[in-house]
């Protein structure tokens, strides 16, 4: 035998979808291991700042779920770990994993922050949308889970001041990163999503307009830890008197490869601008839209709240972005709703709306195939909707195409059921051989009655 | 807990041999993080005449507005400045009175 | 009452990131906390349910410094459960724990911040002089009967079943109607993939008959439920007709049956009749589960006669109508419909949904359809594909809101529907197109008149030979069982959830879970895995044979019961109080299982004997004592 470790079930990503597929398989006794890419679990939602439909704020729904797994007994949480390669062997696969080193003992560390304080370098932030600044020995976020400092080896000067300041000589200037192995039954694949480049688009300014927003950087903006404490813009620090939301920037256009609607950008559109509505109460708020797409359970009312807030809705497509001297931008509209007459309006600040792109290349990695739109192919979409092209990898969330919370949420309960019965199988059909190579005995399965439909 | 003298001499030559490991990576980003630290200095100097906004601040220190707000964000982030006020579409921010020497 | 030791009471108020913290300042709450009466810390966090906020709490209960816990922060239907736990596993009795509510309650209901901050005092004060009486309290644990029930036999009840069934666990599947597959059975080909509805069903029903775990019943319907998580017993009639497909049924083969398009499977050789109870009357079935799932689907919206022109025109009619119209046409055929040919055809999008309040006649309860069907649209424009592709000349006009392709596959209907050569016509919500009998003379039958959104509102005005209504989903009837469990429904009719994301496909009755087009409009893809998902949740329900539940039911001090039985009377819940004798006198005795714990009993009794754990007349007490107490300490 060999010292790899073995799990009923392996999760790939700790997103909403990982940990929910997590919990559900652990709560049903089954041996979990889930692997997270970045040092914290949580996934994209750890960062928004509320969400709709119940504008219940992301972490007060995230953290809990981030502290269920980690305290189960029946999971194992692996962080700043990579999973790399999934391959069958035999009755199990066998999943090939980098851990990047942390630079940190994660036993050791209690999580202090004394080498975040210490650290003399400061860098720009991804988890703030690269609005904010962070340190180069740093907790990534203030519920990151395990709380355990990691630094950031790109930016270190290798001063030493972290190694001084840890209480615990927990620093590890040293460590290496280890590839490594482990085994399972079953496995979840949460890999999730990524947002389409905000530079695709060279007539909404390529990228490089800096009162452009991604959405995600809204987020931060609007979320209780933002970057900078309120919604200003990142041009100069200005309140802005209006903000304008260009729908389906990033979707529903072949010239960018992605023709299919990403289907939470109309909801999460509408919930900044609710969210905008209230810390910025004189702004005007407009979205630029083709078809508003509201139609999960209790959407369309989110809607028209929306609209009866003042947000205005203008239908057009917006053929231009163009940066002004003080830094607004002017949108260049046709109007649908007019005859595709064309006009300009001037905001402060302009979210794109972008889509969602997978977040991992699963065929290169672990053999799956995918549809045509790049996510996770399900053979089987209407009665078994989490099945991938190999038996045994089930999928769930963003990975096999953009979803919302609520939606992700449930097929990762569905995956957990799907990945569950499957070991169940295998058990069974273990236990099965062993026996009938031990004993003469007759099938339990003889008295089973077929039954032709 | 102060660390022992053979410690740091430990810890000295483990620095010194991981700087030897990746000489280009090292380098590179201490003159970033030395160009940031001038910068902040100007900006702390600045900031010590009395609260300022993001423009005003930008060019007092001949920066772009977006790298000033930058390190407007850095700066509240750990606990060096407040926002005090507004004037007009901007706000105002100020040093943390007993902490403008610390870190 | 004196209290056997001292109590040491931890404080611990929660900033929610801002959400309570922006209004109400949590560090003077704290200190307010602090001078409370057997408070031995009080502390904050940004965020106390977050993993370093709960290890606060252990971290003080491991120190010897608290053996209760206040924590002050959002609704405790988040996150009570979250920090009992902590307590249970820092071993402490989990319900030394008391929450006070001061997001819901005050930061986002209040926008003052001194009124927040003093209001959040009080109910901290509240909750302090609650958990200073606190006792601990054991879980009533219960045995579960290792089955579950699946009512609706569409395909998100087909999927929940099998799904149960192969886990080990008995199910009993029951049917209202003769067919299985539900509203699929009554679709061709389903988008996005253009799988055909019978094989999908032909599938899941095969599965279903053959996994002997599993319990079918057709024709039959709810009468009446009862019962608690872990033991239900449903009562269910099943009408002359109804079939029994169970171990024994299946020994003697009598699962044999066939899908018949737009009617369903039917079990038996020539439809249900023939292997039904020997023509029996209708005969009551009674089963006993231990969670129950809800699959019992949607019904096509009606229009009121006269809406567009339903049952007025003989031309218009509804889109699960052109489903089955179209499926009977061969690719190249002429097209007709009550014995005309049809060159031209309309579809109107959200009928029966996304109502407008004056504009549309509300429902019968009284109430418009606010929601959206969410599947109309694709479904709508993958008919128009399926009319581009049999009948090419055939003129396609679509008057709609908003075009919701948003899932896998649905926009290319779009794409093709207009490469097709239709007309999309946008209508606002508040003016619906108008819909009338074409002049005599005129080629065509109907018109349908509208302004057009897209033309800076211009008139416009289409001939269509045939109508087609993009009816919307309402939720199936199940009063029966909601009225008998109490089971919660949305202002929409749909059975509610009791959170879309915490808990996405659980009733707030334990043990009840809900899947498919019962909790609101899906296509298939959704409704299965929804099915999938309370699966997952009644295993493991039902997996250990035990469950426990919460201690907060009523106790009788016998010593003080008198038997006057005006509790009993008062109770709604049936069995939860009963009168027995006890050495020759007369008690009040709770069982335990079906007491919701309401208190109603407390109230009528005249000689003070009952209460309900955990929430004592003594606690309530203290708790108004604190409230109405002064102000100790202006906060400015
Ligand atoms: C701007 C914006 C706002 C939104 N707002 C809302 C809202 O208000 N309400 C709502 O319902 N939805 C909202 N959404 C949608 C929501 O973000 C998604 O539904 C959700 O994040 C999907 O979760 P997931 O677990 O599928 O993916 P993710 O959160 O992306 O998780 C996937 C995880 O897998 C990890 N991973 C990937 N590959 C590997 C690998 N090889 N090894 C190890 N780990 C790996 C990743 O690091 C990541 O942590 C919003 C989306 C956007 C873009
Ligand atoms: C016009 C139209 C076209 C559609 N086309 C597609 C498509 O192409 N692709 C797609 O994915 N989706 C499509 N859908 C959606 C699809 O119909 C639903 O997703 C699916 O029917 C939901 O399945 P369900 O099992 O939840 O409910 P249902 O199909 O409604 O099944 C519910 C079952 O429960 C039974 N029942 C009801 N009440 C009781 C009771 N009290 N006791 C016992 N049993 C009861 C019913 O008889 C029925 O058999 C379409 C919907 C419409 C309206
Ligand atoms: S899915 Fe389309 S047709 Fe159906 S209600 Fe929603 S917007 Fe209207």
């Amino acid at each position: 035998m060999s010292e790899t470790p073995r799990f009923d079930a392996l999760v790939i990503g700790a997103g909403i979808a990982g940990l929910q597929a997590a919990v559900d398989l652990a709560d049903q006794g089954f041996k979990v291991a889930i692997v997270e890419r970045d040092p914290s679990i949580g996934g994209a939602m750890i960062a928004l700042s509320k969400v709709f439909p119940t504008l219940d704020c992301a972490s007060c729904i995230t953290t809990p779920k981030m502290a269920a797994v980690a305290r189960h007994p029946n999971i194992t949480t692996f962080t700043y770990t990579e999973v790399l390669s999934v391959g069958r062997a035999g009755d199990r696969f066998v999943a090939s994993v980098l851990s990047k080193p942390r630079y940190v003992d994660e036993e050791a560390c209690i999580g202090c922050r004394k080498c975040e304080y210490a650290c003399p370098v400061e860098v720009v932030d991804e988890f703030d949308g690269r609005l904010g600044a962070r340190r180069a020995a740093y907790i990534p976020f203030t519920t990151a889970i395990p709380q355990t400092a990691l630094i950031d080896a790109d930016n270190c000067t290798l001063c030493g001041a972290c190694v001084r300041a840890c209480p615990t000589d927990a620093v590890v200037l040293d460590q290496r990163p280890r590839e490594w192995q482990l085994e399972a039954t079953a496995v979840v694949a949460a890999t999730g999503w990524k947002l389409t480049p905000v530079g695709a688009k060279p007539q909404y300014g390529g990228g490089e307009i800096t009162n452009v927003l991604e959405p995600t950087q809204m987020e931060r903006l609007l979320a209780p830890h933002g970057p900078y404490g309120r919604v200003i813009r990142p041009s100069d620090g200005k309140i802005p008197e209006s903000v304008a939301y260009v729908q389906c920037a990033g979707s529903r256009d072949q010239t960018l490869g992605v023709s299919y609607c990403s289907r939470v950008c109309c909801m999460y559109a509408i919930k900044q601008a609710m969210l905008l509505s209230g810390s910025l109460p004189i702004a005007d708020i407009t979205i630029y839209y083709m078809d508003i797409r509201a139609f999960g359970k209790g959407y369309e009312e989110f809607y028209r709240s929306a609209q009866a807030m003042g947000i205005e809705f203008v239908k057009g497509k917006v053929a231009r972005l163009t940066e002004n001297d003080d830094q607004s931008v002017t949108v260049r509209v046709e109007r649908l709703d007019q005859f595709g007459q064309v006009e300009e309006r001037r905001h402060d600040l302009v979210v794109l709306s972008l889509g969602m792109l997978p977040g991992e290349d699963v065929r290169q990695r672990f053999d799956l195939e995918v549809a045509e739109d790049g996510f996770v192919m399900t053979p089987q979409p209407k009665d078994a909707p989490c099945r991938t092209t190999v038996d045994g990898i089930f999928v769930a969330g963003t990975a096999s195409g953009p979803k919302d919370i609520v939606d992700t949420i449930v097929e990762a309960g569905a995956a957990a059921t799907e990945a569950s019965l499957y070991i169940s199988k295998m058990i069974a059909a273990a236990e099965t051989a062993t026996a009938a190579s031990s004993a003469d005995v007759t099938s339990p399965a003889a008295d089973r009655v077929e039954v032709k439909v | 807990m102060s660390p022992a003298a053979d410690s740091r001499q430990e810890l000295k030559e483990l620095l010194k041999r991981l700087r030897a490991e990746r000489p280009t990576i090292v380098e590179a980003a201490t003159t970033r993080s030395n160009a940031q630290r001038a910068t902040r200095r100007v900006i702390k100097i600045e900031l010590a005449k009395g609260p300022a906004t993001v423009p005003a601040l930008a060019s007092a220190c001949s920066l772009p507005s977006a790298d000033a707000l930058w390190h407007i964000a850095a700066m509240r982030k750990y606990g060096e400045l407040v926002e005090n006020g507004q004037d007009g579409d901007y706000c105002l921010y100020r040093l943390t009175p007993n902490d403008e020497g610390s870190d | 009452m004196a209290e056997d030791a001292a109590p040491k009471i931890g404080v611990y108020v929660c900033h929610c990131g801002g959400n309570i913290s922006d209004i109400a300042d949590p560090e003077t709450v704290a200190r307010f906390a602090s001078g409370l009466p057997g408070v031995a810390v009080a502390r904050t966090n940004m965020f106390m349910c977050s993993d370093p906020g709960q290890k606060l709490i252990a971290d003080d209960i491991q120190a010897g410094l608290v053996d209760r816990v206040v924590v002050a922060a959002c609704s405790p239907k988040l996150h009570e459960l979250t920090f009992r736990s902590v307590l249970q596993r820092n071993g402490l009795n989990p319900y030394l724990y008391e929450h006070a509510n001061i997001r819901e309650q005050v930061s986002w209901a209040t926008s003052d911040h001194a009124e927040a901050t003093a209001k959040s005092e009080s109910i901290v004060a509240a909750a302090v002089a609650k958990a200073g009486r606190l006792q601990p309290l054991d879980p009533i644990v219960v045995e579960t009967t290792p089955c579950a029930a699946v009512l609706g036999a569409g395909v998100a009840g087909l999927r929940a079943a099998r799904d149960l069934a192969q886990a080990g666990i008995e199910v009993a599947l029951v049917e209202k109607t003769a067919a299985l597959g539900g509203n699929v059975a009554k679709l061709d080909r389903l988008f996005p993939n253009q799988e055909s509805a019978g094989e999908l069903i032909g599938r899941l029903v095969d599965e279903v008959l053959h996994d002997e775990r599993i319990t079918l019943y057709t024709l039959a319907s709810i009468d009446r439920a009862e019962g608690y998580v872990g033991n239900f017993t449903l009562h269910l009639r099943q009408k002359a007709g109804g079939v029994v497909v169970d171990r024994a049924a299946r020994l003697n083969g009598r699962t044999i049956g066939a899908y018949r398009p737009f009617e369903g499977f039917m079990i038996g050789d020539h439809g249900a009749a023939e292997e039904g109870q020997n023509g029996d009357d209708e005969r009551a079935v009674v089963i006993e589960a231990g969670a129950l799932v809800v699959a019992t689907g949607f019904e096509h919206y009606t229009p009121t006669k006269g809406e567009y022109g339903y049952e007025r025109l003989p031309q218009v009619v509804t889109l699960p109508d052109f489903i089955e119209l179209m499926a009977g046409v061969e690719p190249g055929s002429r097209l007709e419909h009550d014995g005309r040919p049809i060159k031209s055809v309309g579809f109107i999008h959200c009928v029966g949904s996304r109502q407008v309040e004056g504009v549309n006649k509300p429902q019968a309860d009284g109430e418009i359809n606010e929601y959206c069907s969410r599947v109309c649209c694709t479904a709508t424009l993958a008919a128009i594909c399926d009319l581009q592709e049999k009948c090419p000349g055939v003129a396609v006009y679509d008057f709609y809101q908003d075009i919701r392709a948003y899932g896998r596959g649905h926009e290319e209907y779009y794409e093709k529907a207009s490469k097709g050569g239709a007309v999309f016509v946008r209508f606002a919500g508040a003016e619906p197109p108008a819909v009338a009998k074409a002049p005599a003379g005129d080629p065509c039958l109907v018109t349908v008149r509208c302004k057009d959104g897209l033309t800076w509102g211009e008139e416009v005005e289409a001939g269509v030979d045939l109508l087609v209504l993009a009816v919307g989903m309402t939720p199936s009837d199940v009063s029966t069982l909601v009225d008998s469990l109490k089971l919660p429904v949305g202002t929409d009719r749909f059975l509610l959830e009791v959170h879309p994301k915490l808990r996405p496909v659980e009733l707030a009755v334990n043990g009840v879970l809900v899947a498919g087009a019962s909790q609101g409009p899906k296509d298939v893809t959704e409704a299965t895995a929804t099915a999938s998902a309370a699966a997952a949740k009644a295993m493991t329900l039902l997996s250990s044979g035990r469950i426990e539940l919460d201690p907060f039911v009523a106790t009788v001090d016998s010593q003080r019961c008198e038997g006057h039985g005006l509790c009993v009377e008062e109770c709604a819940y049936p069995g939860a109080l009963v009168l027995t004798e006890e050495n020759g006198a007369t008690r009040a005795i709770v069982n335990a299982a079906l007491c919701t714990g309401c208190g109603a009993c407390v109230a009528v009794c005249p000689t003070n004997a009952i209460d309900v754990a955990g929430w004592t007349l003594g606690q309530y007490e203290a708790m108004v004592d604190a409230l109405l107490a002064e102000p100790q300490e202006v906060t400015p």
